[in-house]
């Protein structure tokens, strides 16, 4: 990246003629608008969420409208962070969301590994039939996954949130890739040292798997945090609420609060944002590998 | 539900070089032995994956299409119907209203996002490592923010009275707009979070694959007196067909299938300007006493949403053989 | 915190024997998180109820409670399990709960009851409730409580779904009466016409309903008000809105809306007292319910607050402009032990009038019982005196209130789309008209609702 970038930029720089010095003060000038134009687009929004969680209950959307609070509402993230049902949210969203990202990890990479390196019959099949999965859109089957959970009795209970989603062919995918790309002489070094196939994938695999581990990990992670729709549908006790449901339930119950509701939605976004703060090369650097995520 | 289907045809696409790459290892590997050795360890490491899809995606899939021939409110016994769910959705102008109302929310959404990456990658390429950084960081900030707050915190903007963009607006000599009232407005005004929310996907995918187009091709244009335009056009432009396709039928299905934030936000009105596609069927989910409709029309918006993506696809492949 | 270990423990149990390949058999062996047994584990002999009411007003909730307690403590052969659900999960729990065949046994519900019982959903009450009982419905109430002749629900109290509020300062203030409502749209308007100049930004002279999805239910009184019936032709044959009084109802709701005198998008919710609360409105159509919210939450308004009926239309011909909204028990078809289930909902509102005068007194006698015994013990109470409100509601609202559609929803919805639709502009009145028509015709089709009319 760095190469081509400065290719470029010493090429704008080395430019000719008199006129360059003005040309290329006006190009900064231009790239330096257009810039802060997307950063402000793309966080103003989250920095006066922020603000409003200092906000009074009747400022957030008083007439006249005022940007900042005339007094700064600390209150309403102390009463939001003893209000027992917003920490069992986020609680019982982070016990959830750990599981689920490291089921998932589990057993998607025991697939992975299976698919990658070892030969049995029917893998054609049912590689076929686990890449399938992937092109299923979720509201065609979100019903009848419904109706499933409510018969076997899962409703209500944390494994109705982790199980269903936990097997992803995506992930299955992203993680065979890589296991493809390790080298097939190491593996044999490890079986002459007689590891047998689970043993290479527990002592040679796993220790080398970090890169798509994260990769996929904060994404499952991500999904389970902010997942909605499927809360709402199986999770009716409102002790066993997740986060997101937690605030939509507070916005349609409590109108009146919406200082706090700010002050809710910051607490509830910043443990995405922090941890992507902290893997965020791994994540961006990573977005051409995966192909996405 | 949502990890499953988002990230998947994706993947596929992209990675196809190393797909192949992977095709021709395995093939080796088979010819080297060709006996199924490894059957009884390989089952047991994907039993997981296969029993928990099997359960949850795959049993799911084929229960909803049986059902979807059925009357069944769970009181009395299932009756089969034979097609009449399907006419039934086929012939009911609410549906087809949605159905429209997501293409329109595509064409809000896809194209702007699109033309916002296109310039946010040409910016990256143009600027030094660290603000690179910074603008890569920040544009995807806003993808890790949940459907639920971002509707939380757009409702508040769009207040009628009350709220920051009419604040902003009436400085301007804008008379307050009803932008969640107005049936003109709410759509719109559901795609602006959908692009904020989206944008940073797509924006980083386009900065990769400029990444991957080599310098030489602007050196040699550089040589020939180009300006940055014809650059853009000549060069950036055809080399970005594959991932603009990708990103094209993937926004598509994301697109349509959008329904948290009409949910949250709007309850898919007023006057059901907002009930975008999933959110109808969603709705007679909760609503209807019996589950035959709703699945039938999820079952149809697949077929439609198959057959425009393969389109799509179709569409700007033949082009690309032209070139 | 003891349970959510537990309940961790089971979950990462549970996911341990998933990855042990048995994943089918141990979600079924461990069925039981999440589902309260059907029999009391306890002392064996206990037939066991489950109940689940919506989460109401503070006071209401308590009502819930208690009678249940109460109800357990006056006897030992059933016992009764509490549950209270929050409204906006309802729909989803219910729906969960009926799909997994373990639906409550007795439940609190509203509005029509025809696709239900058609459905196969409530159990018949006679046979579980004594006939006496049942006979002492007032006729006001016995409509929206019967299919074909058969109860399939009791109905705890009745109250009048469209109520106009005011803010008797901001009409003073803008020199219009603030003693008595307006009597008829012109007045309304009149009112409004002097009160908007005095006015600061953000406030508004009136929040009626405002979406299709209130003005479904809200608007029905004031469509009997408009047109003398409701959207239905009496055989339910064909929809009956291409007529003069829907014509005058949209128009009513556009003038408001093309005047400004409402806001042009909701400040608060119809159900809530939120925008009046705020001062940000002179006049709100809630439900009687309103006033119980305004005496708790907004009491520097409680003496500044006057009610009376909706104003109606001049053609109105002395209709009333609300319906009666309800909330009824009824009983699972599916349930185990319908008997009990019965024994209990006697007990609670077809019993003794005594266990259910705390309920009506602690909502600020906003709403109406539906025994002619309830009301009296009621009225006899030192508090109704307290509340001069309770005397325009019980007297001047809610006697003739029309008790409300019994055709489905969907109807019902396709005129409050129509309503919004041409408040709005988005299409003409004629063009709403037509619309409206043309869905409930598809909606008349696919229902064979002239089957399902109820017999005249």
């Amino acid at each position: 990246m760095t190469v081509a970038e400065q290719t470029r930029t010493t090429r704008s720089a080395a430019g000719r003629g008199q006129l360059r010095s003005i040309r290329s003060v006006l190009l900064l000038a231009g790239k330096v608008v257009v810039a802060a134009g997307f950063v402000l687009a793309a966080l103003f929004p989250l920095a006066w969420l922020v603000i409003a969680g200092f906000k009074s209950r009747t400022e957030v959307v008083a007439t006249p409208f005022q940007f900042f609070p005339d007094v700064w509402q600390w209150q309403n993230y102390t009463h939001i962070l003893s209000d027992p049902a917003f920490l069992r949210a986020m609680g019982w969203t982070m016990l959830g969301a750990v599981l689920f990202t490291v089921l998932g990890l589990a057993v998607n990479s025991l697939a992975a590994y299976a698919f990658a390196r070892l030969n049995f019959r029917f893998k054609n099949a049912m590689w076929i039939l686990v890449i399938t999965t992937m092109f299923i859109p979720g509201m065609t089957i979100l019903l009848t996954s419904f109706i499933v959970v409510t018969k076997l009795a899962m409703l209500d209970t944390l494994a109705v949130l982790v199980l269903p989603g936990a097997a992803s062919a995506a992930m299955v995918f992203f993680i065979r890739q890589f296991y493809l790309s390790i080298p097939s002489s190491l593996e044999e070094a490890a079986q002459l040292d007689g590891c047998g196939r689970f043993g290479i994938f527990v002592r040679l695999f796993l220790p080398l798997s970090k890169p798509p581990f994260v990769v996929m990990g904060i994404t499952a992670f991500l999904a389970y945090w902010n997942s909605y729709v499927w809360p709402i549908l199986t999770i009716t006790s409102p002790d066993r609420f997740v986060i997101q449901q937690y605030l939509a339930t507070f916005r349609s119950e409590r109108t009146t609060e919406l200082g706090m509701l700010m002050a809710g939605s910051v607490l509830a976004a910043a443990p995405v944002v922090i941890l992507f703060l902290i893997f965020q090369r791994q994540i961006i650097g990573n977005i051409k590998m995966a192909g996405l995520k | 539900m949502t990890t499953r289907e988002r990230p998947a045809p994706q993947a596929a696409r992209v990675e196809s070089r190393k797909t192949t790459r992977a095709e021709t290892g395995k093939k080796n590997g088979r010819s080297k032995n060709f006996e199924y050795r490894d059957n009884k360890i390989a089952y047991l490491m994907l039993t997981p994956v296969v029993g928990l899809l099997g359960v949850f995606v795959i049993w799911p899939a084929v229960y909803a299409v049986i059902l979807s021939f059925q009357d069944w409110s769970f009181y009395k016994p299932a009756v089969n119907v034979g097609w009449r769910n399907y006419i039934n959705v086929a012939t009911d102008p609410l549906f087809l209203e949605t159905i429209t109302r997501g293409f329109k929310f595509v064409l809000m959404t896809v194209p702007t996002i699109l033309v916002l990456a296109f310039f946010f990658a040409s910016l990256v390429m143009s600027v030094g490592r660290k603000a690179s950084t910074t603008l890569k960081v920040s544009i995807y900030i806003p993808t890790i923010i949940s459907g639920v707050i971002a509707s939380i915190l757009f409702v508040l903007i769009y207040d009628y009275s009350g709220g920051l963009l009419n604040w902003v607006l009436a400085h301007f000599g804008v008379e307050n707009i009803p932008w969640l009232g107005d049936p003109a407005w709410a759509l719109p005004a559901i795609a602006v979070p959908a692009v904020w929310l989206g944008l940073g996907l797509p924006a980083l995918i386009m900065v990769a694959a400029m990444l991957d187009i080599p310098t030489e091709y602007y050196e040699a244009a550089s040589m020939e007196g180009a300006n940055w335009w014809e650059k853009t056009r000549y060069i950036t432009l055809p080399q970005m067909k594959n991932v603009s396709l990708y990103l094209i039928v993937t926004g598509f299905v994301g697109a349509i299938q959008q329904f948290e934030l009409p949910l949250v936000m709007t309850q898919g009105g007023p006057l059901s300007s907002t009930t975008l596609p999933n959110l109808f069927i969603f709705n007679h989910f909760r609503n209807d006493i019996n589950v035959g409709y709703s699945i039938a029309a999820a079952l149809l918006l697949f077929v439609v949403l198959g057959t425009v993506s393969a389109l799509i696809f179709r569409f700007i492949n033949s082009e690309r053989l032209v070139d | 915190m003891k349970s959510k270990t537990t309940r961790m423990r089971k979950a990462s149990a549970f996911a341990a024997s998933v990855v042990g390949m048995s994943m089918v058999l141990a979600a079924c062996g461990s069925s039981t998180p999440g589902e309260s047994a059907k029999t009391d584990g306890g002392d064996g002999s206990a037939t066991t109820i489950e109940f689940w009411h919506r989460t109401f007003t503070p006071v209401e909730n308590e009502w819930y409670a208690q009678v249940v307690k109460d109800f357990n403590a006056s006897q030992s052969a059933i016992k009764v399990v509490d549950t209270e659900v929050p409204a906006d999960t309802w729909d989803q729990k219910m729906k969960a709960a009926q799909a997994a065949g373990k639906a409550p046994d007795v439940y609190t519900y509203s509005g029509a009851l025809v696709e239900q019982v058609d459905a196969g959903q409530f159990h018949a009450l006679e046979g579980i409730v004594p006939q006496d009982k049942l006979d002492e419905i007032l006729p006001s109430a016995q409509s929206i409580s019967q299919v074909d002749g058969s109860y399939y629900a009791y109905p705890l109290l009745l109250e009048p779904q469209a109520v106009l509020f005011w803010n008797k300062d901001m009409l003073d203030a803008a020199g219009v009466d603030s003693t008595k409502a307006p009597a008829t749209w012109d007045d309304l308007y009149a009112a409004c016409a002097k009160i908007v100049p005095t006015l600061s930004e953000g406030q508004y002279c009136i929040s009626p309903a405002a979406d299709a999805v209130t003005l479904a239910w809200a608007s029905a009184g004031q469509q009997y008000n408009a047109a003398g019936h409701l959207a239905l032709t009496q055989d339910w044959t064909a929809p009956d809105i291409d007529n003069q009084g829907y014509r005058d109802i949209m128009g009513f709701y556009k003038e408001l809306y093309d005047q400004g005198y409402m806001p042009k998008q909701p400040l608060g919710s119809y159900l809530e007292a939120k925008d009046y609360g705020e001062k940000k409105v002179a006049f709100k159509v809630s439900g009687s319910w309103m006033m119980s919210e305004v005496g708790s939450d907004y009491s520097d308004l409680l003496d500044v607050t006057g009610l009376g009926p909706v104003p109606t239309s001049p053609n109105g011909d002395g209709r009333t402009t609300t319906t009666a909204g309800n909330f009824m028990w009824v009983v699972d078809a599916k349930s185990d032990n319908p008997d009990a289930a019965g024994e209990f909902l006697s007990w609670v509102l077809a019993g003794d009038p005594e266990v259910l005068v705390p309920f009506f007194v602690d909502t600020q006698f906003t709403k109406s019982p539906v025994r002619q015994s309830v009301q009296d013990a009621v009225a006899k109470t030192e508090a109704a005196a307290a509340a001069p409100w309770s005397s325009v509601i019980v007297n001047d609202i809610a006697p003739d209130a029309h008790p409300g559609a019994t055709y489905p929803w969907d109807i019902s919805l396709a005129v409050g789309t129509a309503i919004e639709s041409a408040m709005k502009s988005a299409q003409s009145i004629d063009d709403a008209i037509g619309t409206a028509s043309g869905s409930i015709d598809t909606i008349i089709q696919r229902e064979s609702l002239p089957e399902k009319a109820p017999k005249p």
